[in-house]
């Protein structure tokens, strides 16, 4: 009988009134329950069914990126510009005090004062939840190393709602980098909210780590190991690829020597369910072919689309008050 | 004649730190802060014992652990036990709790943990799965076993 005792002392984890009070942040998707994961993909597909009013005017964001990004720091620029605030920041740490030397804290703390919100992405793990430390205005983990990207799980989740219909009890294959996909780690943890069966499809020195799969275990998630995609791919609602990482790995040789061949064509989707989705954080390489991009199962573009609803969602949620929102009718 | 001896011999006054599993003395050791104090120790390593395969017992002369290190101890061995000796009788044996979070006192494992990169205090939640302790890193997020974990090198 497998025992299932598990305590857990959080004092992180967050109260369910965070709807009712500004300036918290969203660091985790552990800090999250299952109904703020539904509050904020509600006002998210009300934002992309209708778009909001310049609810954020006067309102300033700070961007501070250690690390590339296309979609991320763009959909954030984006969300904010078109809730009528603005953004400023750091995206290249060449340009900044960094190279002075200046603590990570510090500069946060610094850039702090200046906006009213952070995002911030960092290679190292752990680095959002240390910049919240630093600042009492909210953070968002814009990515933190290989631990977790939260807003991309919404968007994930959002899209994978909008595709399917439903979130309960339907069945994703992550395929690929699942040892330093952080977008990958951050689903996983989500879905156990919603009874999601999960296949791991990867390399063998990139699987999901151990520690995630025991947290997964313990949340009683349904989940199992499969060398080929072609062994599950009748069973499966979303097919969600990932990027093998180059720029995670710290022993380069460990990225020639892994089996890099993780990736589709049309031969393995005529055994696909018809409603089946393909979704991909990006930027992808060579795991899906540029032809598969016409075809009905892909979902990937706009999967990134949605990136845009649900930052707006996040950005008023932790920068206005309930009252004020609901003034603005949401 | 009685020819039993002790691997470890008897204190007459002080603190037995016993049951500790093997392998985390040292760990202990330090975090307690004794390994350069001027105290009287008695260490002794992977020891047989009834109740374990092999233990770890230390001995401390003339010193009483007071609780809040007690509570310490037991992040590197759950399951150890406390004996206060006065006159070579045990007056009192007790196994500390467990505390449910630990601050500044342990580094991180994770090498790529923003603990380990900037100045910043370690904490650690606690979480218990039935009879497995492990810590939690407020920063990467990642759990550690008590077996994993090392006294901050600031001790």
């Amino acid at each position: 009988m497998m025992c299932t005792t598990y305590t857990q002392t959080n004092p992180q984890k967050l109260s369910s009134s965070f709807f009712s009070l500004p300036r918290k942040n969203l660091i985790s998707i552990r800090d999250l329950e299952k109904k703020h994961i539904l509050h904020i993909l509600n006002l998210a597909r009300n934002f992309k069914k209708t778009p909001p009013k310049p609810l954020l005017k006067d309102k300033l964001m700070g961007i501070y990126f250690a690390e590339p990004s296309t979609r991320t720091r763009l959909s954030f620029e984006a969300a904010m510009k078109r809730l009528g605030g603005n953004s400023l920041g750091i995206s290249d740490i060449k340009t900044s005090s960094i190279q002075k030397g200046e603590s990570l804290q510090d500069t946060l703390q610094i850039l702090g004062e200046y906006v009213d919100l952070l995002v911030v992405r960092h290679p190292l793990e752990g680095s959002a939840r240390a910049a919240s430390l630093a600042t009492n205005i909210p953070v968002i983990n814009g990515g933190d190393g290989g631990n977790e990207h939260p807003t991309q799980t919404l968007l994930d989740l959002f899209s994978i709602l909008e595709c399917q219909g439903s979130l309960e009890s339907i069945s994703i294959a992550f395929v690929g980098d699942l040892k330093y996909s952080r977008t990958v780690h951050s689903l996983a943890l989500a879905s156990c909210f919603f009874n999601i069966r999960i296949y791991f499809i990867s390399p063998s020195c990139l699987q999901m780590p151990s520690h995630i799969c025991h947290e997964l275990k313990r949340s009683g998630c349904r989940f199992s190991f499969h060398p080929t995609l072609e062994e599950i791919i009748k069973k499966i609602d979303i097919l969600y690829m990932t990027r093998i990482q180059k720029e995670r790995f710290l022993n380069p040789l460990e990225y020639e020597t892994s089996h890099m061949d993780f990736s589709i064509d049309s031969n393995i989707l005529s055994q696909a369910k018809k409603s089946l989705k393909i979704l991909h954080p990006l930027p992808r390489l060579k795991e899906i072919p540029k032809y598969l991009d016409h075809s009905p199962h892909a979902y990937y573009f706009e999967q990134a689309k949605n990136g845009l609803y649900i930052r707006q969602a996040l950005l008023c949620l932790l920068l206005l008050t309930p009252e004020e929102m609901a003034a603005h009718g949401y | 004649m009685d020819t039993k001896t002790r691997i470890v011999t008897a204190i007459e006054k002080g603190t037995v730190i016993d049951h500790i599993q093997a392998g985390q003395a040292l760990k202990i050791v330090k975090i307690l802060g004794l390994e350069h104090s001027k105290k009287n120790l008695t260490i002794g390593l992977k020891l047989e014992s009834a109740t374990c395969d092999t233990k770890d017992i230390i001995k401390i002369h003339n010193w009483h652990i007071s609780e809040e290190d007690s509570q310490k101890v037991t992040i590197f061995s759950p399951h150890l036990s406390i004996n206060v000796i006065d006159h070579y009788q045990v007056l009192k044996k007790y196994t500390p709790q467990l505390p449910p979070f630990i601050s500044s006192l342990i580094a991180c494992p994770n090498s790529q943990c923003i603990s380990n990169h900037e100045e910043i205090n370690t904490y650690f939640y606690l979480e218990k799965i039935c009879k497995d302790v492990f810590f939690r890193c407020k920063f990467c997020e990642r759990p550690f076993s008590h077996h994993t974990i090392q006294p901050q090198n600031t001790l």
